[in-house]
């Protein structure tokens, strides 16, 4: 690699070519640049032209000097500059590179990949083997491998396997190793690169400096460490506070101020809250209080450093930092009766903030508990007995109620009470008494129930009394007004034991009543941690462990129980990396905090040993930019020579197809990438042969009934009908349709036929909507009712009509246009005569008078419908073919009327358009 | 301007169309009031487009007398002269008849052709020249004819349209000869030739020939475009010619500028003296000059030819 100043080349043979720029140069300035061409007609004449000169014009100078820059960017380019390379590594042997990659490595594990990759790929620039050796200890399913000489390749191999562990490194161990296979297999000193996590050793452990000496032997040292300011973070458990707890976040230098968050997430992974702390300058310890409102509390499953990414940065939340947990014994009577049972008022107070279970005592003390509740309960046995002691003794309280059983059988002995009792109760305030109920004193300043209000509606009706002795005046927590306590308790081993001097319930006074209760029982709560139950002990499979990224996953196979002793005071190590173990409903939580303890920085480093900062490559590599810069001058020099040639006339006068297409082909690999391609859109065209049919020219339909019989007369009528009116009017009828509503387009007929059989089909709703929609737009139905209705028919007609919304209907009046509209009319006659017709009764305005329903009886279409050879299909029986004749000007009329409209109902008006007419 | 010979656009014929062309080519000798009436002046000498033949024939000028002879009818007799002396004379006429115009222009693919985009091509000048002329002699009384186009020469609107259809169809058509085919052309017509006149000088040579032994005087009119003549390139050049007759590569083309100047001034005189030669008339006319000014010359110089 050649070294001029900052720059440096990484390939510098191509800069050889450089020396063939001066032959490029004269080249490109002797040849001459592409003519251009011109159609001239009188070539003939030039060709005469005797002598003709053929020293050609040369290339303008900065056509040159573009091309020149080109090819030196070209050449520079493929040279590889580099600015401010990295220098190169000491020695002459193999680089031996010592690789942390503990917890604190999952920080900027990228940069610590790529710093690794970097060294790997200076080293083998410089032809020298490799040895990697990583600090942490190997997972415990994973054999370690001995330290070897690797080349580039196997080196990198390597390097891709590597991961961040989730426990801390062990580095005396591991240049112990490497110091040994370096001596067994004699291979010479090189360099030694140690890219570290930037953390010193714990105390009691082997400093760096120490290190630092026996790495010497192996070569040069040179150490990478993070920059101050992405040291990692670690978070320690919060403090047992009951009302606010606080964590502990270290870190591992203490300059400067610096600001931290922490997120809180809750079970299914959703973030609760986010707290900010401040680490003070030149503290390393920062506190961070946890509020949560308590429903949250209670989800809470970690809490983790906001934009850390090791596994030290999460605090795995268990069951002994959640709600505490109140037993209430149940004794199997009927102690929750709604408002009278005293675990009922137990149950309402405690709920928000605790996790109530109720059960007997085993059940209860299976699993962790804070509190356990004992309302009113005389004797207990001996073995709950010793079952209480014991859970007390490892931290759990006890609250006992006072109540009737427990001032029947007061024992002097029992261990279960802060204080000797009296037997028999007090009633205070009772009906031969001068004073009233006793109202509560203010609350010791020594008690853990000091600082809460008293309410003064709180009396307290009768309790039990406590034996006067010397210790009851220390263990009091609270007294009544004239001095007697209420509420006693007393520390006994990690717990506590409490007594209540009344009841639970409101019978022998009201404090359960009173919101005081509520904070009472708060207090007493927030003084009991969880403690185990005696059935606790065991081995605690793993369930989710973390890995070196602070992730939440299954545990990697290798991964030990924590058995018994190891419980309390468990290491993090590779056998047991944190995580969570135990019983999916008893899970504990193994953390990184303990093991580690305090962090401290990796300091000074002692005199000859190199140092960097992980992450800051201050080598710049201009190959990209060289290349691009080559690419835009070949771009203007490609304009610039069509330029010249004339390709860019505005109006070319006889550019060569070629050229112009060129040019458009490089304007449009200039723009193509802007250029939306977008499918051209084919319009939608609705391909309906029947639509066209029916929309270019007039023409009636009928109602496809799904009788063929019936059908067929329907057909054959409005033909002959639309044949008739073609004679005698001037509408010009096309040949009848039939239609389907289901399925058919109604809009392009003016009227529709609709011979109502027997059978009626009901019809769905998009036929409805079809037939509405029909009506509504303009469109006249005709129904043509059979003969005779039976009550099914009459039904079904009704039916008809209410789905249709049909309007109200009106005989045909005798002045209506229907009657005038072509021909004049008395009545409206079809096979059969008689029967009244019905049209809607409407305004000249609406529809312009054209009602959308005619209905009648009278079997217009069989009186209509004619064979090919024009002879009548049936017989009109009373009328003849008179009969038939009016029902065809009936026909007639109904066209003309749907067609026209009240064009024709002038008529009706005759005499009063004369009357105005004539002043 | 293609190989092809596809008429280029320019500012003064914007629409396609004979008529249209015709049209224009009216409106251009109608605007010119002294244009017509010099028009009018001449065509009142020709007196309706009967021109003297300077021979006997049929015709209303007196020309002659002559001896009776025994072979001619005796109706012919003159008896007025007859009675002043003592010979029997015959009156004889001048032959008049009407005079036609033969005209042609140039279609090759190397009139197609403009040096700048401002001006018309060589071959929209020609055919505006060659409506106009036609046009005048028309009003004139004169029968014009397309040379080539196998129509008799006829007088009148319906000649005149048919002269710009064919004018048209023969545009649409491939690019034609450079010069016109000879072919038999009745005495004493006249003919006006326009074109570039590029060709080999020995090619002009031989038809302008051909056409001047059938009796014909005729006009020649060179339309040449600007950059024809001043060859304004520079630099690196190659020089297409457009009718695929090959290529050739100028160095630096502003050298041979004067030279080439030189060369086309000897063609164009040596068109002259051929003209000159046997008897015709050779104008030039730039586009970039008015068509009007060549316009009426050439008008002029038809109506002398046929005056004398």
């Amino acid at each position: 690699m050649l070294s001029v100043g900052a720059l440096s080349f990484a390939a510098p043979w191509a800069l050889a070519a450089l020396a063939a720029l001066p032959a490029l140069w004269w080249l490109m300035r002797v040849t001459p640049p592409s003519p251009r061409r011109v159609v001239f007609p009188p070539l003939r004449l030039l060709a005469m032209l005797s002598s003709r000169e053929e020293s050609a014009v040369r290339t303008p100078w900065w056509l040159l000097a573009l091309r020149m820059a080109l090819v030196t960017a070209v050449i520079l380019g493929i040279a590889r500059p580099l600015v401010n390379a990295d220098t190169t590594l000491a020695g002459s042997g193999p680089v031996y590179i010592l690789f942390d990659n503990g917890w604190a490595s999952g920080e900027d594990w990228s940069q610590r990949m790529a710093a690794l990759s970097q060294t790997i790929d200076r080293a083998d620039r410089e032809g020298r083997g490799i040895v990697l050796q990583p600090t942490a200890p190997a997972a415990p399913d994973v054999k370690a491998p001995r330290p070897a000489l690797l080349t580039a390749a196997r080196a990198r191999e390597a390097v891709q396997t590597l991961v961040p562990s989730p426990w801390p490194t062990s580095r005396p161990q591991a240049v112990t190793s490497l110091v040994e296979a370096a001596n067994e297999a004699r291979w010479p000193p090189g360099a030694v690169v140690w890219i570290s996590d930037g953390l010193a050793e714990p105390h009691g452990a082997e400093p760096v400096a120490a290190l630092l000496d026996r790495l010497r032997a192996l070569g040069q040292p040179t150490v990478l460490q993070p920059p101050p300011q992405r040291l990692p973070l670690l978070i320690a458990p919060p403090e047992r506070d009951a009302d606010a707890p606080k964590a502990s976040v270290f870190r591992a230098d203490g300059e400067g101020e610096k600001s931290v968050v922490l997120r809180l997430i809750g079970e299914n992974g959703e973030p609760l809250a986010t707290q900010a702390g401040r680490f003070a300058a030149g503290d390393r310890r920062a506190q961070v209080p946890l509020d949560l409102p308590t429903e949250l509390a209670g989800r809470l499953a970690r809490v983790e450093i906001e934009g850390a990414r090791t596994a030290g940065a999460i605090w795995l939340v268990d069951e002994r930092w959640q709600r505490r947990a109140v037993g209430l014994l149940d004794e199997g009577s009927n102690r929750d009766q709604p408002l009278l049972g005293g675990h009922f008022y137990l149950q309402r107070a405690l709920q928000p903030y605790a996790e109530v279970r109720r059960g007997d005592l085993t059940t209860l003390l299976a699993r962790p508990l804070s509190v356990l509740v004992l309302t009113d309960v005389g004797n207990p046995d001996s073995a709950m007995v010793d079952a209480i002691q014991r859970w007390v003794e490892q931290g759990g309280v006890l609250l006992r109620f006072a109540g009737e059983r427990l001032a029947r059988d007061i024992r002097v002995d029992d261990p279960l009470l802060p204080v000797a009792l009296r037997p028999g109760d007090r009633t205070i305030g009772g009906a031969l008494s001068w004073a009233g109920a006793g109202k509560l004193a203010a609350f010791e300043d020594a008690g853990p129930l000091h600082g809460l209000a008293v309410p003064p509606d709180v009396e307290i009706r009768r309790q039990v009394v406590a034996e006067p002795s010397l210790d009851v005046a220390e263990r009091t927590w609270a007294r009544l007004e004239d001095g007697t306590p209420l509420i006693t308790g007393e520390r006994r081993g990690e717990g506590w034991l409490v007594l209540v001097h009344t009841t639970a319930d409101p019978e022998w006074s009201n404090l359960p009543l009173s919101g005081l209760f509520v904070d009472i029982l708060r207090r007493i709560v927030g003084l009991a941690a969880n403690a185990e139950g005696s059935s606790g002990a065991g081995s605690l499979p793993p369930l989710e462990v973390l890995d070196g990224f602070g992730r939440l996953g299954a545990p990697p196979p290798g991964t030990r129980a924590l058995i018994g002793a190891g419980l309390l005071d468990a290491r993090v190590s590779p056998g047991s990396p944190p995580g969570f173990y135990g019983r999916a409903d008893a899970r504990r939580a193994l953390n990184l905090a303990p093991t580690v303890g305090e962090l401290a920085a990796l300091g000074h480093l002692p005199a000859g040993v190199g140092t960097a900062t992980l992450g800051e490559t201050a080598e710049r590599d201009l190959q990209p930019w060289l290349l691009t810069i080559a690419v835009a001058l070949g771009l203007a020099d490609l304009a610039l020579s069509l330029a010249m040639r004339g390709m860019f006339r505005l109006r070319p006068r006889r550019a060569p197809a070629r050229a112009c297409k060129a040019a458009l082909m490089l304007a449009l690999a200039a723009v193509s990438p802007l250029l939306p391609l977008t499918a051209a859109q084919a319009q939608t065209v609705v391909a309906d042969e029947s639509a066209a049919a029916a929309a270019l020219s007039t023409r009636l339909a009928w109602v496809r009934s799904g009788d063929p019989r019936v059908d067929q007369i329907s057909a054959a009528g409005l033909r002959s009908l639309g044949a008739v009116v073609n004679r005698r009017t001037a509408a010009e009828l096309d040949s009848p349709v039939g239609v389907d509503p289901e399925t058919d387009e109604l809009t392009f007929y003016p009227f529709l036929y609709w011979p109502l059989t027997d059978r009626l089909r009901p019809l769905s709703p998009t036929a409805v909507r079809k037939l509405s929609d029909f009506m509504r737009g303009g469109g006249t139905i005709v129904f043509d009712l059979p003969a005779r209705l039976d009550g099914a028919d009459r039904a079904g007609l009704k039916e008809i009509a209410r789905v249709l919304d049909l309007p109200p209907l009106i005989p045909v009046p005798e002045d209506h246009v229907l009657r005038r509209s072509y021909y004049l009319l008395s009545d409206l006659p079809g096979r059969r005569v008689g029967a009244p017709v019905w049209i809607e009764r409407l305004g000249e305005h609406v529809n312009d008078g054209v009602s959308s329903v005619v209905a009648g009886s009278n079997d217009w279409a069989a009186a209509w419908a004619m064979d090919e050879d024009q002879r009548p299909l049936f017989p009109i029986v009373p009328g003849g073919e008179r009969q038939r004749e009016m029902a065809f000007r009936f026909g007639v009329n109904l066209v003309m009327y749907v067609l026209t409209g009240n064009y024709k109902s002038d008529q009706v008006h005759l005499s009063t358009i004369l009357e105005r007419l004539a002043p | 301007m293609s190989r092809a010979g596809r008429s280029a656009k320019s500012p003064d014929d914007a629409g396609a169309g004979p008529l249209r062309r015709l049209s224009r080519a009216e409106a251009l000798a109608a605007t010119f009031p002294p244009l017509m009436v010099e028009a009018e002046r001449v065509a009142a000498t020709v007196s309706q487009g009967v021109h003297g033949r300077r021979r006997v024939g049929e015709g209303e000028t007196f020309w002659q007398f002559r001896r009776y002879q025994p072979s001619d009818p005796s109706q012919r007799i003159d008896w007025r002269q007859s009675a002043k002396s003592d010979r029997v004379y015959v009156r004889e006429t001048e032959w008049e008849a009407a005079q036609s115009v033969w005209l042609w222009r140039d279609a090759s693919a190397s009139m197609n052709w403009r040096g700048t985009s401002s001006l018309p091509s060589k071959l929209q000048r020609a055919d505006l020249l060659l409506l106009a002329l036609a046009a005048l002699l028309v009003r004139g009384g004169e029968y014009v004819a397309l040379l080539g186009s196998g129509q008799l020469p006829a007088s009148g609107r319906a000649a005149l349209q048919r002269l710009a259809i064919q004018l048209h169809r023969d545009g649409e058509a491939a690019a034609g000869p450079g010069l016109p085919a000879a072919q038999p052309l009745p005495r004493d017509g006249r003919m006006v030739m326009i074109g570039d006149f590029l060709s080999p000088l020995e090619d002009i040579r031989t038809t302008v020939a051909a056409f001047a032994r059938c009796g014909v005087r005729g006009h020649l009119l060179q339309i040449l475009d600007p950059a024809e003549e001043n060859l304004p390139f520079s630099g690196r050049v190659l020089f297409e010619g457009a009718e695929n007759d090959g290529e050739l590569l100028f160095g630096r083309a502003e050298t041979v500028r004067d030279a080439y100047r030189s060369v086309y001034a000897e063609h164009q005189q040596a068109l002259r003296d051929l003209a000159r030669g046997v008897g015709w008339t050779m104008r030039a006319h730039r586009t970039d000059h008015a068509p009007q000014t060549v316009l009426l010359a050439l008008y002029l110089t038809l109506s002398r030819l046929a005056a004398g």
